[in-house]
């Protein structure tokens, strides 16, 4: 059984994976395609990896944060004063909008497109998932990716979670020792 | 309530609808597992109306080992239920739900709640109705007890309350109007949920509720029906405490501080953290002690990642996550503890089952949760109970030091003194009054408690 495992969210919860793939009943070649970057322990206990996102993402400084607000006399209507609550509701207004776009994308399901329009895009990526038997979402964003995959080729699994990954690895594990059994006992 | 009185050659016949029943591991399973079988013992004849095994596969997770304990006279009838929102196979994903998630949960949501105000569990109903309309077809119904939640099980009972008049007791975990953590509403008077507990109160034979506030609270709501409202607490179940008091921990070997359930998002799992980090660092007694967290973290299979974030970084101070505990195993486990924990969300509403299980081990009980929680009137008078006067650092780590050194020091007496303490609340204890009065309500040849005694 060969397992794809998809995130497509910006930070890979890698330490969750390494556990999933030690805890595997049955060992089984385990290949990542994540967006953000996975830690070098996963690296080692992966197969093969594929990164669609940046490598790595340092932290940026807020620019116009809660503490930023110049300090400014709190009588009178100075200038500095108006600039800053003008500056103040600017925040507000975008810090607004950019929630209403976040809810809008969400409800339209675009950050699962990203995560698989990038996968398509990448002929790596692409041809892990044409190899695996049971393509694991790590997160919202990779769920298109893993259902857009078991259209394709029915034969492939896709579950969300490394939790049904589990049970979904055990199913097919068994099922894969009962047919070659059956194999054996057809060809003696 | 019309009570029918053919009940004069034959054992009378129980309806029990719940949701999570064995193998199914949520926490709520073990009084839907106790409430039957105390039933079944009782000389009633049980049918369980519950979902299909693969349901908790699925889903909740399973703890096969609880099957084992259904009584054998019991009748388990199993139909299909879909917890669609919680659906893991992308597989069966419609193409919406995997293109236009927001769309689908709003259309989901809508679909689902249609014929029972209950998301997830609205659509249940048809199937249920249908499936109560076609046991007491085939064998009368003489009572159903529907237990909550989900709270459409109500919806069975009152079915065969509608079309028969066939008695019923809801029995409620937690509540269904009632927010048992803030102590507000959940629904609003006049919404679809309060429209249907109304009805259903109204027509109820018993109501049955989890402790005393909880009651309480829904006798104000509902004053004409006060006197049908009962206490019957969740309690241990026997066999699960240990047979022996627990032995003194060697003094010179670590003491391991133990949790077993659901760590829910309620819990102060951070705060405990802090405290522990805390203790561990000032007092000697906890030198290299542990603090093992067994259940689940989150209500369903998966580990939520924000409480397993949180355990992950207390690693360093001994706070391990050990997984779930299977029923066989929990006795075990208690064994293995020198200390409890006792976790739980903040309101006056809120009883864990946990903590008659753990007054049962006669261990010390460290209580790290709002003062004003309903597990303080069980843990009162417990000879070894720790609780914490705030959530604060300071004061978490002053009650597990102070636990650290009973679980040291403590004598034979008072070890004594907490196992009979927990006697009083063995599962049974609460149980078998309700039976009684309901096998004298619906069997007229057999007489109510009340009226033996005097």
């Amino acid at each position: 059984v060969r397992i794809v495992v998809v995130s497509g969210g910006n930070t890979l919860p890698s330490e969750s994976v390494v556990s999933f793939v030690s805890d595997l009943d049955q060992p089984a070649p385990v290949d990542v395609i994540t967006w953000g970057p996975p830690s070098a322990k996963l690296r080692r206990v992966c197969d093969r990896m594929v990164v669609l996102g940046p490598l790595s993402s340092p932290a940026e400084p807020v620019p116009d944060g809660p503490d930023q607000v110049p300090k400014v006399p709190l009588t009178g209507l100075t200038p500095a004063r108006i600039k800053a609550a003008v500056l103040w509701r600017r925040r507000r207004a975008r810090r607004f909008a950019r929630s209403k776009v976040a809810r809008a994308r969400s409800m339209l399901g675009r950050d699962r497109a990203r995560t698989w329009r990038r996968i398509r895009r990448s002929a790596p990526a692409m041809q892990l998932l044409a190899e695996a038997d049971l393509v694991v979402a790590l997160d919202s964003q990779a769920i298109r990716a893993g259902w857009a995959m078991s259209r394709r080729q029915p034969a492939v699994a896709a579950v969300l979670g490394l939790a049904s990954a589990q049970v979904a690895a055990r199913r097919m594990a068994v099922a894969r020792s009962a047919f070659d059994a059956e194999q054996v006992a057809g060809s003696g | 309530v019309e009570i029918r009185t053919d009940m004069t050659s034959r054992r009378p016949h129980l309806l029990y609808v719940a949701w999570g029943y064995p193998p199914c591991r949520g926490g709520g399973v073990y009084r839907a597992l106790a409430t039957a079988n105390a039933f079944a013992r009782s000389g009633w004849d049980v049918t369980v109306l519950t979902v299909e095994r693969e349901v908790f596969e699925s889903y909740t997770g399973v703890d096969a080992s609880l099957e084992a304990h259904v009584d054998p006279s019991i009748d388990v009838v199993r139909i299909p239920f879909t917890l669609t929102a919680h659906e893991t196979d992308l597989t069966r994903y419609s193409w919406t739900r995997a293109n236009l998630p927001g769309v689908w949960a709003i259309a989901h949501r809508r679909r689902d709640t249609f014929r029972f105000p209950e998301p997830n569990y609205g659509s249940w109903r048809t199937g249920l109705e249908l499936a109560a309309e076609d046991i007491h077809r085939r064998r009368p119904v003489d009572l159903v007890v529907a237990t909550a939640n989900p709270h459409v099980a109500f919806a069975a009972a009152r079915r065969l309350n509608k079309i028969a008049g066939v008695p019923y007791v809801m029995d409620y975990r937690d509540a269904w109007l009632l927010d048992v953590f803030t102590g507000g509403r959940l629904h609003a008077v006049g919404s679809r949920a309060a429209r249907w507990e109304a009805g259903l109160v109204a027509r109820a034979h018993e109501v049955w509720f989890v402790n005393e506030p909880i009651k309480a609270w829904h006798q104000e709501l509902y004053p004409p029906y006060a006197d049908r409202m009962h206490v019957v607490a969740n309690g241990y179940d026997d066999g699960l405490a240990p047979d022996q008091p627990p032995e003194l921990p060697d003094p010179d070997r670590p003491l391991t501080f133990g949790y077993i359930g659901t760590v829910s998002p309620r819990v102060p799992l951070a705060e405990f953290v802090a405290g522990w980090r805390r203790a561990r660092a000032d007092s000697p007694d906890l030198r290299d002690a542990r603090a093992v967290i067994r259940g689940y973290l989150g209500y369903f299979l998966t580990p939520r990642p924000d409480l397993m974030a949180i355990v992950d970084g207390a690693g360093d101070v001994g706070v391990q996550f050990g997984g779930p505990v299977s029923k066989t195993e929990v006795k075990d486990v208690y064994e293995h503890f020198d200390v409890l924990l006792l976790l739980l969300g903040a309101g006056r509403y809120v009883t864990s089952g946990k903590v008659f299980e753990y007054v049962a081990t006669g261990l010390p009980i460290v209580s790290v949760h709002d003062p004003g929680n309903a597990a303080n009137d069980v843990l009162r008078g417990y000879p070894l109970w720790f609780p914490v006067a705030t959530l604060s650092a300071q004061d978490i780590a002053a009650q597990l030091a102070a636990a650290a050194r009973a679980a040291h020091t403590v004598d034979e007496a008072t070890r004594l003194a907490c196992r009979d303490f927990g006697e009083r609340y063995s599962r049974e204890r609460q149980l078998s009054p309700r039976i009684a009065a309901l096998r004298a309500a619906v069997d007229p040849t057999v007489r109510a408690p009340a009226e033996v005694a005097s």
